[in-house]
């Protein structure tokens, strides 16, 4: 906990820290909630630009993977709410175009289809099963990350998994 | 299936979809340096929200008193200084082949006055870049805001949807209104509700208008016409779309590209040729100096409980046609 290390004495230490650890991790959660690289790469940054102005103030009242979610899961909402980013044309290009599939689907093809099914999921269902499946946080840190109740999470969590299940063709087992 | 299993399988699916995604390694440095460089956050024991107000405060004043145009000069510098400090070239191509009231026309409309403040034909960077503006004709008993300003956070359902409003508290059916997307000497609310309660001036009646598409050459030449765009409203209460679109297809490495693309995929090689075949008929009207363009538009009245067919398909349609001169945008 950052709380324990106490953010004045070694505030650097502790922000070199939390980037090398979750910089990662959010960059790829946030690539996923934005379904933009670049705008991903933006959210990351403003991010930590926000977790370190706010540093001082992180009293530990959560754990500091629940805090820095809080700013992320924010920030990535504030981003798509802009008419920029609304509007910003994601139309796939000619040239982005996937050749053909082949016959046979390797774990790779399984994979990137589970993540296309996640990316279709609607906004509030991808955000907890991100932060939930992703990110190894539990119902109460991730309603806590999203400032809403356990309870909600449960019940987004389990219409999440509903519709990934629909989502994902061939009928795999999810 | 358990937990751990669908975790496993959607951590493996999340990074392998986003593994070309590369980290900054030095990001926590560049932050601490930037942060330290610039303004302190809290330095002094005002109320940070005190010295904000006062700072908007100034520059709505100073925004008044210059007469601002938020025009593409003023957009590429003040609210999308992107390109100015990250792609050079070109953001000074934009600005260099800045046309302002081009010659015009538009259709006549009861609601709004339009006008296409400038246009930037920049076919070096592949980019054509137009600035719109529309003005209520009786602001006395009008309000106007950007369609886009409505239900932005995805969660509105509406009255005979295919799904029901649930007790999730993000669900609902009544619209709301947006006050996000204003310029930053804004001072009013920033959040969302009822639409009458979010206007400065709820007893107004409320207009919504939507710029709905381009056209080049008057359609004679299909060509997609895709980038991207931005709305806000101004402190007079003017809308000002700025549009940024693609001309890829200036060049004539696009038909290679194309017919590369064709070569790979052979059931789509009558697409791409049609394609090649509309740029290069672009290109050779381009010889003629002159691009004719349609921008069209729609304005609506927004009432409590009216039909949403006829919010999002209603209301006046106008159009703006306006005429680019490539050759004048040359020094």
């Amino acid at each position: 906990m950052i709380a324990e290390q106490g953010p004045s004495c070694n505030a650097e230490e502790t922000f070199s820290r939390l980037v090398a650890e979750y910089q990662k991790p959010l960059l790829h959660m946030c690539a996923m909630m934005l379904r933009d690289d670049a705008a991903a790469e933006d959210a990351v940054q403003e991010t930590f630009v926000k977790a370190w102005r706010a540093l001082p103030q992180f009293r530990g009242e959560c754990s500091e993977k629940t805090w820095l979610m809080r700013i992320a899961m924010n920030t990535c909402r504030d981003m798509t709410r802009t008419a920029w980013f609304r509007h910003t044309d994601r139309r796939i290009t000619l040239e982005e175009l996937p050749l053909p599939a082949p016959v046979e689907t390797s774990r790779e093809d399984d994979r990137e289809e589970l993540a296309q099914a996640i990316l279709k999921l609607p906004r509030k269902y991808r955000d907890v099963l991100l932060l939930y499946y992703y990110q190894d946080m539990n119902q109460e840190e991730v309603a806590q990350a999203l400032n809403t109740s356990p309870s909600t999470v449960s019940k987004r969590l389990k219409h999440a998994r509903d519709k990934l299940r629909t989502l994902l063709e061939r009928g795999r087992e999810l | 299936m358990k937990d751990e299993q669908i975790r496993a399988q959607i951590h493996q699916a999340v990074d392998a979809h986003a593994e070309h995604l590369r980290t900054d390694p030095f990001l926590a440095q560049r932050i601490m340096n930037q942060e330290r460089t610039g303004e302190p956050v809290v330095k002094k024991r005002l109320s940070v929200g005190l010295v904000l107000a006062i700072v908007l405060m100034l520059v709505a004043v100073t925004a008044l008193a210059a007469g601002i145009i938020y025009n593409l000069g003023w957009y590429y510098t003040n609210r999308d200084n992107y390109l100015r400090d990250n792609n050079p070239t070109v953001y000074e191509a934009i600005m260099s082949n800045v046309i302002e009231n081009p010659e015009q026309e538009q259709s006549s409309n009861n609601l709004v006055d339009v006008t296409i403040q400038d246009v930037s034909w920049s076919p070096e960077v592949k980019k054509l870049t137009i600035s719109f503006r529309a003005s209520v004709k009786d602001p006395d008993h009008f309000e106007m805001h950007g369609m886009w300003a409505l239900d932005t956070d995805g969660a509105y359902i509406g009255e005979g949807g295919s799904t029901t409003v649930t007790d999730d508290s993000e669900d609902r059916a009544m619209h709301w209104l947006w006050r996000s997307f204003e310029t930053e000497d804004y001072e009013g609310p920033c959040y969302y509700g009822p639409p009458f309660e979010m206007m400065d001036d709820g007893s107004k009646r409320l207009l919504l208008i939507e710029r709905n598409g381009i056209t080049l050459f008057d359609g004679t030449i299909p060509m997609d016409v895709s980038g991207s765009m931005d709305m806000f409203r101004t402190p007079k209460g003017d809308i000002v779309f700025v549009e940024e679109i693609d001309l890829e297809w200036l060049s004539e490495d696009y038909d290679q590209r194309m017919a590369e693309y064709a070569n790979q995929n052979p059931d789509m090689k009558e697409y791409a040729e049609s394609r090649v075949t509309n740029a290069q008929a672009i290109r050779e009207k381009l010889k003629d100096g002159m691009i004719p363009v349609r921008l069209t538009y729609s304005v609506v009245e927004y009432t409590e409980g009216m039909d949403d067919l006829e919010l999002y398909t209603g209301g006046e349609q106008g159009y703006v046609d306006f005429v680019i001169r490539p050759k004048q945008t040359k020094p």
